[in-house]
């Protein structure tokens, strides 16, 4: 497991539940620290699910702790007035979404974490997580007005 | 889902650079390494003469080929038992030198470094198999996969009752145990063969198929115990 790549897809994930820079990339180094203090999941191939699950576990806590994040500030003005239309009009396709739909799309095609995986840490079967993986990119492609009405 | 769609995904999901991640990845105990690496590494520790007995095996078939003929077949397989040896003395290395705890208090747990190792001599075996095989083949009279089943039967055997006997037996005692079973398995290999001329009939190769059948399932089995008992000896430290 490459831990640098795996930082960096970690704090993404935590980033996107907590919106806050400084807090995602504390619960990453927690993760990571657990990760180390029980080493015995590295030996059964269980690396990537442990780190998920301890990352997801202490989003969950922290999001208990404060009830509304605050969302760090848009990069307003670093792009041009199209591509500026283009991301607007992507984020509200992916924020008609259901959250844990979103979280779903990152983990699997942002993170490219496996299904097995995915579906280990929702406590699904692997075809009900490919069923609603499908149906998440069928509504987002849908709102982006690529695909005809579902 | 499309090229085009995960680049879009990857933008909306951009985070920020995060500012403390190489202060925190220098500090971290240990980078890991890969299984590549992992495997050179074990490979290292596999003593020399395991790898000079084998070169010897194929060294005198090769040069035995020649003077033998028909009897090279036999005299390969009385020597199988002595790599089975190998690999059955490295499952217990560790503990036949008082070094298990060290072990699995070390960077690597005892059982993967033990699968590794395993692993490793196994594929040292196969690959010596396969080249004393043809070997067998073309001086014998026998078709080319009776002659490997006649070849593996001994040394499935001596895996088979060296990974039960060493699980068993404690420390130096075990490494003992297994030179005895090694040479119990060559020499009754031999006496077998120079006291029954129907040793290789084709009559006989139906038992010798089935034999090989069960001693593979037998050695799968006490492979996989023997690595359970090294993954227990861990939780009895505590």
């Amino acid at each position: 497991m490459n831990l640098e790549e795996q930082y960096d897809k970690i704090y993404r994930y935590c980033y996107f539940k907590t919106r806050s820079r400084e807090t995602a990339e504390d619960i990453t180094q927690e993760a990571f620290l657990r990760f180390f203090e029980n080493r015995g999941y590295t030996d059964r191939g269980r690396a990537l699910q442990y780190l998920y699950t301890v990352a997801r576990n202490l989003c969950i806590d922290e999001g208990r702790r404060q009830r509304a994040w605050a969302l760090d500030e848009e990069s307003a003005g670093v792009y041009s007035d199209e591509e500026m239309l283009r991301r607007t009009s992507l984020k509200a396709a992916l924020e008609t979404l259901d959250e844990t739909d979103r979280e779903l799309l990152l983990l699997r095609y942002v993170n490219e974490l496996p299904v097995h995986i995915i579906a280990g840490l929702y406590g699904i079967s692997r075809f009900a997580l490919r069923r609603r993986l499908a149906k998440a990119v069928k509504d987002l492609k849908y709102r982006l007005g690529e695909e005809d009405m579902p | 889902m499309n090229g085009k769609m995960k680049m879009q995904l990857k933008e909306y999901f951009e985070a920020p650079e995060p500012e403390k991640k190489q202060e925190f990845m220098a500090g971290l105990p240990s980078q890991g390494v890969s299984i590549m690496d992992f495997l050179l590494l074990q490979a290292a520790y596999i003593p020399k003469w395991v790898w000079g007995l084998s070169a010897l095996i194929f060294a005198l078939a090769l040069i035995g080929a020649g003077y033998l003929k028909k009897d090279i077949l036999w005299c390969v397989s009385a020597c199988m038992p002595l790599p089975a040896l190998a690999f059955v003395a490295e499952s217990g290395r560790s503990e036949a030198w008082g070094m298990a705890e060290l072990e699995m208090s070390s960077r690597f747990s005892l059982r993967s470094v033990l699968l590794a190792r395993l692993g490793i001599l196994g594929l040292a075996d196969l690959l010596l198999f396969f080249l004393l095989l043809p070997l067998a083949y073309m001086n014998g009279d026998k078709p080319l996969f009776e002659t490997g089943v006649y070849m593996l039967c001994p040394y499935l055997l001596t895996v088979f009752l060296g990974l039960r006997a060493s699980r068993r037996a404690q420390g130096r005692e075990a490494a003992w145990l297994c030179g005895a079973i090694a040479l119990g398995v060559g020499l009754g290999y031999i006496l077998m063969y120079q006291w029954s001329l129907e040793f290789y009939a084709a009559g006989n190769f139906p038992w010798w198929a089935a034999a090989f059948v069960l001693l593979s399932l037998g050695t799968a089995k006490q492979c996989a115990e023997t690595l359970k008992q090294k993954e227990e000896l861990v939780w009895s430290l505590g």
